[in-house]
């Protein structure tokens, strides 16, 4: 920062693209309720008043246009899939994904005709949270593992 | 009005085409096949069993009538409940849905579940699963575990593939 130190007025503060770009990503994490089977309901405990998503920064939105993550928070079935997979396209880039719970990890115990094994079969997958279903606790971790994660991202690669 | 009534009714005008038992406090009437479609048509016209809760088909993959359709009729006006099982040798009886209108899902998922077709149904498809399933998942012999038919289809031209 040699060169332009001291050059500008004292209400300027100097930063690199990366940690400006990356900081404002991760303190405002929207991600989309996918909602599917009983790991929501622990998905909406976290987002209520005793667990607060809220002071992270993290809301839910219902359109995956505004979103940037997307919490898979049941089992996946295969009626179900390409809707899925269609939310996820519809998020504008960058997007992340965390597959709740163990049904959406790997199928869980509905190792059945209807039931797709995991769903990184149908989307790629940032975060898997084992449980039946995880306590918001874990997803909590998940989500501020996902915060640092971003914030290692790089904004121009070349 | 007893369920007794109803059953001495049905007894003087079918014979020996009906059976009754009564278990566990529930009203079992089984008749034949051939007089079952006749049977609900009194039910319903005489007895006042104006709702028709649910459709059941059941699976015997080893008794030679292979499949059991049971009728859970209710009757508001007697408050009385009655269950009527018939026994069929293949997979085809005669619809109910000109008697009661909400046949028309309950045979529809029958149909998709445990592939019973009923006949003069006016709009006989799968209701749960997709149209693009193949068989009936309720039946006895049907793999649980067969997703081979996830990669036959692809509904939204998506590409996805599954792989376990």
């Amino acid at each position: 920062m040699g060169l332009i130190e001291h050059k500008f007025s004292e209400n300027i503060l100097t930063t690199k693209v990366d940690g400006l770009i990356t900081w404002a990503r991760s303190s405002s994490l929207w991600p989309v309720t996918f909602g599917l089977a009983c790991c929501a309901i622990e998905m909406m405990a976290l987002g209520a008043s005793k667990y607060d998503l809220d002071r992270f920064g993290i809301i839910f939105r219902a359109s995956p246009r505004q979103s940037d993550a997307m919490i898979v928070a049941g089992t996946v079935t295969r009626k179900m899939a390409p809707v899925l997979r269609k939310v996820y396209e519809q998020m504008p880039d960058p997007k992340w994904v965390i597959a709740m719970g163990s049904c959406a990890v790997s199928g869980g115990i509905f190792d059945t005709y209807s039931t797709v094994q995991g769903v990184d079969e149908v989307v790629p997958v940032d975060f898997y949270i084992p449980g039946c279903p995880p306590r918001p606790e874990a997803l909590l971790d998940a989500l501020l593992k996902l915060k640092d994660k971003i914030k290692e991202d790089k904004i121009i690669r070349r | 009005m007893e369920f007794e009534n109803i059953y001495t009714f049905l007894e003087n005008k079918y014979g020996e085409n009906v059976n009754k038992k009564i278990e566990y406090g529930c009203n079992f009437i089984m008749p034949e096949v051939d007089i079952s479609k006749d049977l609900l048509n009194d039910l319903y016209k005489k007895f006042d069993f104006s709702y028709l809760v649910d459709i059941v088909g059941v699976h015997w993959p080893k008794r030679d009538k292979k499949f059991d359709v049971i009728y859970n009729l209710y009757s508001i006006g007697n408050k009385i409940r009655a269950f009527v099982k018939v026994a069929i040798i293949d997979e085809k009886i005669e619809t109910v849905s000109d008697i009661w209108k909400s046949a028309i899902f309950l045979e529809r998922e029958q149909y998709d579940l445990v592939g019973i077709e009923f006949k003069g149904h006016p709009d006989l498809r799968r209701i749960l699963l997709p149209d693009y399933f193949k068989k009936h998942p309720l039946r006895k012999d049907f793999d649980l575990k067969d997703r081979s038919w996830f990669n036959d289809v692809d509904e939204q031209g998506l590409g996805i593939k599954y792989s376990k």
